[in-house]
């Protein structure tokens, strides 16, 4: 392999990470405050069509971001109002955001757009200064799109504040127990509002990036699995932001093996080798879970609902 | 002095209740499914005058309802039977795709070298089998590893999605189909009994009955519903609660894989990626709505298939995608969840100040 | 625009300025009252549960200076009082006052802010959190990043202050039971508390932690702080209370002062009748050895040794009681015997015969009964009926189902009911009907229901695991009478309590377990209460030989 070769199979990866990675690290955030949500596919499907529809009728890619991230905040709110307020099985209440997005993106898509082919302009790689000249890893890491370098601080900064701030305090104790939280004063509902919220809008903004940064198009269930994978990943780095960045990256990396080889399979005339090369990364997210199965501890109060008052 | 709002555990809760909330959930998808076809510039009068035509508007359009009911029944006893021990399986779409595979891949091996019904026998059980390894797998895992279901068996559908792209392009396509991805035609097919409505059905029904049967009238029954509901005190209580969490997952998984069997021989008669369409994520909905009771799960399963049904003939009236079913299941979902609530609980508006 | 946002901004700083300058004023109000003051009252609380009046018309006065026990039985109401004031529950009716000022406690923050602090009797710790994190969870001084520094610093400083000491980088779930409980109170103490609520704070102590904590206590409220003390025991009452108000369902019934109060007139008043502990319990008469456990190791959930090579026997008639204080291994050693947990060493024989190792259903079937530790959790199926419930385990025996072919048996809800309704009559078990949900019941009746699940299938081999925590003292007595009943009629029993009285009372032969080891085996009476404290903290320890001759 020539040294360019590589370095487009690592810009690939870290282009097939970015989404994973806000999603996941969303859903970490929702998850280390007890809450489940299993809809991140649904959120991220959503995301991904308002992305489309803004920035095809507005042209404005920056808009679209927002949009991606204002139709996640909405179904996060949603879904914490079933699982907080409502105290409704988790699981199934994300089932329930996942259809209802799924359907609706699909549906909103096939009824404005029709069977017209739909594109909009996608958004450019950016080249930093200086660092996208070092070789190999220069053109892989630093000749990129907006949201990648935003994912390069925003990890960090989810993982330092999970662990040193404040709010990331409360939030490890409302999702390991809200009562001893609750007893100190720590609003258990708001902060699992926050988490969920927040958890969200980072789907919605993973969908916006799908759409306008990767496919520049919108298809039906455009994610792939994503927003699932997203889940798998969380457990994989075992509830740290950091460990499970690099699951976003494994995922990347066998994703864009798989892609790069599409040029190698259409050469020799083999097209359908694609599609056996795309159950990779999927068996390699399954295999990763095997592997750290026996370390993983979820938060204790995962999917549970917490009620305050409960006779003895 | 602000107002707060408390919720409180119903007591008794009157047979009403129970009876009008799920329909209050129905009427209330169906209405914001009408606001959706008014967004989208069509009738909704005329939408679901053609809805219900060709949903339960005579003996043919019923067959056919009871034809797009039989995956569901299927999938959805499945699946109620994993929900029972506490076990999600979201896989029931990966596992019919497999049990499809299978199908089609026995009929295209042997069509044409044995008699039909050898074939079907074959590759029936070659469906079930594959169905119920594919669910049994996340079951092992979940059981032995505690590893989430609901990410594995995504992860297994999307597996099955790319192999099944993957088989139609290659070793089972049809070399006549030119560019095409889809198999050869397959001959054998299960006996009709009245238009496209087939033997299919009736084994589901009976499967439901006898799951049924299997589930609220028997030890094995009896243990595993004590498994998903305090998995603890079964284990206290001396039952094998992982292995009626596998157990369960492949009974699930080898419905499943049967639906898609059926489906191929008994509606497609060929293999084409056009059977993705997320029937199994459908099924999960179908089993919430009859609460995981086999004999209710038939009454949902055939509302489904005459939702399905219905959006088909609407939409060759009002011009409106198919995915509006998609939608109004989605919303039937929330609305379910939320009356399921509403039955539960009691919303009490109590003032502030507690003197 | 900007001059408005300007001036929100200076109207919220004010506030929140002016705010805390109304706390510390309360706070420096409460640092000079005089002993004997009034700084806590609540009139005519009244809180419902569905089908309980927990709280009713319920006024109570708290003094600085002074320990306030809070007596009464389980389920009198106490902690839903006590979870009032601190504001997790909501009354339906009454008024709190604090320092003579009506307050609206709407949460755990204002019950802070204005000085009470609790200590629950299940503690308020995050398990996977260190005792720092826990301690200062929810305050704001350390910043938005925390100032572990700094907290460490003040930590450090209260601890000196109160003579208190935990390591602050410890997590939680390293901790034992007592030093759990000096976070707790070390919690409440850093927040300023000056109003401490106890809930039940010895029910997981040794004795002579128990002693520790009274004197602590009273260093409390000789420095003007207020403590209520919740409790079912009147022995402590006694020892370490000024005044005293007893409550009984749900309702205050008397107030008196130490002085004034006997043993007798209180558990009259705590209970309602005259004889408080009724146990009719003759001469043991043991036969033959049932149960035998030779050097008997195993591994807790965290992989740490939590069973250490324990020996000991249990004869047919006789009950072997174990004390010690709870998470000392006594858990796992059950989970062992019920066939829940593998042992790492050791053997366990029934009758001579080898079982070690055996899964559940086989114990069960050799006949080993179990009334395990928490009985919602464990013991039943909250959501089947009694009925099903008390047929658990034996559903698979004639005549509660039919063999279809192998392994499939058909149900008989005929026969089922049949003994439902033979089993509600013989143990007193309230319930509406056979077809109630068991999740209903109230706890004393789910614990009838499985004893008398337990009792009834013809077991060699009773182990009862902390069998009367929680309930009254009704249930307590019908439950341990039960327990004499069946060692009378020839059946072993192996009783696991965190309730010294309780083990001293019930069993023939006791032996002691710390750190999963016994520290000491002898027969009730042998030895006085202060030793057994001794044994019960590892402090004093038997030699081996001389615990494994005892089972000879």
């Amino acid at each position: 392999m020539t040294p360019e070769q590589i370095s487009s199979i690592l810009n690939l990866m870290v282009v097939m990470a970015t989404p994973l990675a806000f999603a996941g690290v969303g859903e970490l955030y929702a998850e280390r405050s007890g809450i489940l949500n299993l809809g991140v596919e649904g959120i991220m499907l959503m995301g991904a069509f308002t992305s489309f529809y803004v920035a095809h009728e507005t042209g404005n890619l920056l808009l679209a971001y927002l949009a991606g991230v204002a139709v996640g905040l909405a179904l996060g709110l949603l879904m914490a109002f079933m699982s907080v307020s409502m105290r409704l099985n988790q699981v199934i209440a994300g089932m329930g955001i996942y259809f209802f997005g799924f359907g609706l993106s699909d549906f909103m898509y096939k009824t404005i757009y029709g069977t017209e082919y739909a594109s909009i302009e996608k958004a450019h790689q950016i080249a930093v200064p200086l660092l996208s000249k070092i070789p190999i890893i220069g053109n892989a890491f630093f000749v990129q799109y907006p949201s990648v370098y935003l994912m390069y601080v925003l990890i960090p900064v989810m993982w330092y504040l999970l662990y040193r701030s404040r709010w990331g305090l409360h939030l490890r104790a409302v999702g390991e127990n809200p009562r001893a939280a609750d007893t100190l004063g720590v609003n258990v509902t708001l902060i699992r509002y926050l988490a969920t919220v927040l958890g969200a809008a980072l789907a919605g903004l993973a969908g916006a990036v799908l759409c306008v940064e990767i496919t520049g198009i919108f298809f039906e269930n455009l994610t792939f699995g994503m927003g699932f994978i997203a889940i798998g990943l969380v457990y994989f780095g075992r509830w740290d932001p950091l460990r499970m960045w690099a699951g976003t990256m494994l995922f990347g990396l066998s994703w864009s093996i798989a892609m790069s080889l599409q040029d190698y399979f259409s050469r020799i005339g083999k097209m359908h080798w694609v599609y056996f090369m795309l159950m990779i990364p999927y068996i390699v997210v399954l295999l990763a879970l095997i592997a750290v199965s026996r370390k993983a501890r979820a938060p204790a109060a995962l999917s549970k609902p917490y009620w305050r008052e409960t006779s003895e | 002095m602000g107002v707060r709002i408390r919720l409180e555990r119903r007591g008794e809760v009157p047979l009403y209740v129970y009876i009008l909330a799920p329909t209050g959930a129905f009427l209330l998808a169906f209405l914001m499914g009408a606001f959706l076809m008014l967004w989208a510039g069509a009738s909704p009068i005329k939408g679901y005058g053609a809805f219900l035509r060709g949903a339960f508007g005579g003996l043919k359009p019923f067959t056919n309802t009871l034809l797009r009911a039989t995956p569901f029944l299927l999938m959805a006893t499945g699946i109620s039977l994993s929900n029972r021990s506490n076990v999600l399986n979201i896989g029931a779409e990966g596992q019919y795709i497999m049990g499809a595979i299978a199908m089609t891949w026995i009929a295209v091996l042997m069509q044409n070298s044995v008699p039909g019904f050898i074939v079907i026998l074959v590759g029936v059980i070659l469906a079930v089998i594959v169905g119920a390894l594919w669910a049994g797998a996340a079951g092992y895992l979940k059981a032995k590893m505690g590893i989430n279901e609901v990410v594995v068996t995504v992860m297994l559908n999307w597996v099955a999605i790319m192999l099944l792209k993957w088989l139609l392009r290659g070793p089972l396509k049809d070399p006549r189909s030119q560019q095409w991805p889809m198999s050869p035609p397959i001959g054998p097919h299960l006996p009709y009994i009245y238009g496209n409505l087939n033997l299919g059905f009736v084994i589901a029904v009976l499967l439901a009955i006898a799951i049924w049967y299997v589930l609220f009238r028997t030890n094995i029954g009896f243990k595993l519903r004590a498994c998903g509901e305090n998995p603890r005190a079964a284990r206290y209580a001396g039952f094998n609660v992982e292995g009626m969490l596998i157990l369960s997952m492949l009974i699930s998984g080898a419905m499943a894989g049967m639906a898609g069997a059926f489906d191929v021989i008994g509606t497609f008669h060929i293999l084409y990626e056009g059977i993705v369409v997320g029937l199994g994520y459908t099924s999960i909905i179908v089993a919430l709505v009859g609460k995981n009771h086999p004999l209710a799960v038939i009454g949902s399963a055939i509302m489904f298939g005459a939702i399905y049904n219905g959006v088909t003939s609407m939409q060759s009236v009002t011009q409106l995608s198919y995915t509006l079913s998609k939608c109004i299941e989605g919303m039937i979902y929330l609305f379910f969840l939320i009356s399921e609530f509403l039955v539960l609980y009691r919303i009490r508006l109590i003032r502030g100040d507690a003197s | 625009m900007i001059r408005d946002l300007l001036n929100k901004i200076k109207i919220s700083i004010f506030y929140f300025l002016f705010l805390n300058n109304l706390i510390q004023q309360f706070h420096s109000r409460m640092s000079e009252v005089a002993p004997g003051q009034v700084v806590l009252e609540v009139r005519g609380i009244v809180k419902r549960f569905p089908g309980v009046v927990a709280n009713d018309h319920v006024d109570l006065q708290v003094r600085a200076g002074e320990v306030l026990a809070l007596l009464g039985e389980n389920g009198a109401g106490k902690t839903t009082l006590m979870n009032i004031i601190y504001g997790l529950y909501t009354p339906d009716e009454g008024e709190i006052y604090v320092m003579g000022r009506r307050v609206h406690i709407r949460g755990p923050k204002d019950a802070i802010s204005l000085g009470i602090g609790m200590v629950h009797q299940h503690f308020m710790q995050v398990e996977e959190l260190t005792v720092l994190e826990n301690i200062i969870l929810g305050l704001r001084e350390f910043g938005i990043i925390l100032d572990t520094e700094k907290a460490k610093r003040m930590l450090e400083e209260a601890f000196q202050r109160y003579g208190l000491r935990v390591d602050p980088d410890a997590y939680i779930w390293q901790l034992s039971a007592g030093e759990k409980q000096r976070v707790e109170i070390m919690k409440a103490l850093f927040r300023g508390a000056k109003i401490l609520i106890l809930d039940e704070p010895t029910s997981v102590l040794t004795p002579q932690e128990t002693k520790e904590l009274f004197k602590t206590l009273r260093k409390f409220v000789e420095g003007g702080m207020a403590v209520i003390f919740i409790t079912h025991k009147l022995q402590e009452v006694m020892e370490v209370a000024d005044r005293i108000v007893v409550m009984r369902r749900g309702k205050v019934v008397g107030r008196l002062m130490r002085e004034e109060a006997t043993i007798p007139q209180l558990a009259r008043l705590m209970v309602g009748r005259e004889v408080l502990f009724r146990i009719e319990k003759g001469e043991a008469r043991p036969g033959e050895v049932v149960l035998r456990v030779e050097g008997l190791r195993a591994m807790s959930d965290k992989g740490v040794e939590a069973v250490k090579g324990i020996t000991f026997s249990v004869r047919k008639g006789e009950i072997v009681g174990v004390a010690g204080v709870a998470g000392n291994g006594q858990k796992e050693l059950v989970e062992v015997l019920y066939g829940l947990r593998r042992p790492t060493a050791g053997r366990v024989t029934l009758f001579g015969k080898d079982v070690t190792g055996e899964p559940t259903h086989r114990i069960i079937k050799f006949g080993i009964s179990l009334i395990p530790e928490e009985r919602v959790t464990m013991g039943i199926v909250p959501t089947f009926s009694v009925a099903d419930n008390l047929i658990l385990e034996i559903v698979d025996r004639e005549p509660f189902s039919q063999k279809v072919f192998d392994g499939l048996r058909k149900l008989s809800f005929e026969n089922i009911e049949k003994y439902a309704e033979e089993l509600i009559r013989k143990f007193d078990i309230r319930t509406p009907s056979s077809k109630t949900k068991a999740g209903y019941l109230s706890g004393g009746n789910i614990q009838k229901l499985i004893l008398a699940r337990e009792l009834s299938r013809g077991a060699y081999l009773i182990i009862a695991d902390q069998p009367t925590a929680g309930l009254d003292v009704g249930a307590t007595e019908f439950i341990r009478n039960l327990l004499v009943k069946a060692r009378d009629s020839g059946n072993a029993v192996f009783l696991v309590s965190g309730d010294l009285s309780e083990v001293l009372s019930l069993s023939d032969r006791v032996m002691v377990m710390y750190e999963g080891e016994i520290t000491a085996v002898f027969r009730p009476g042998e030895l006085p209460i202060e030793e057994i404290g001794l044994y019960m903290l590892g402090a004093k320890k038997m030699p081996k030989e001389e615990v494994e001759r005892f089972w000879e």
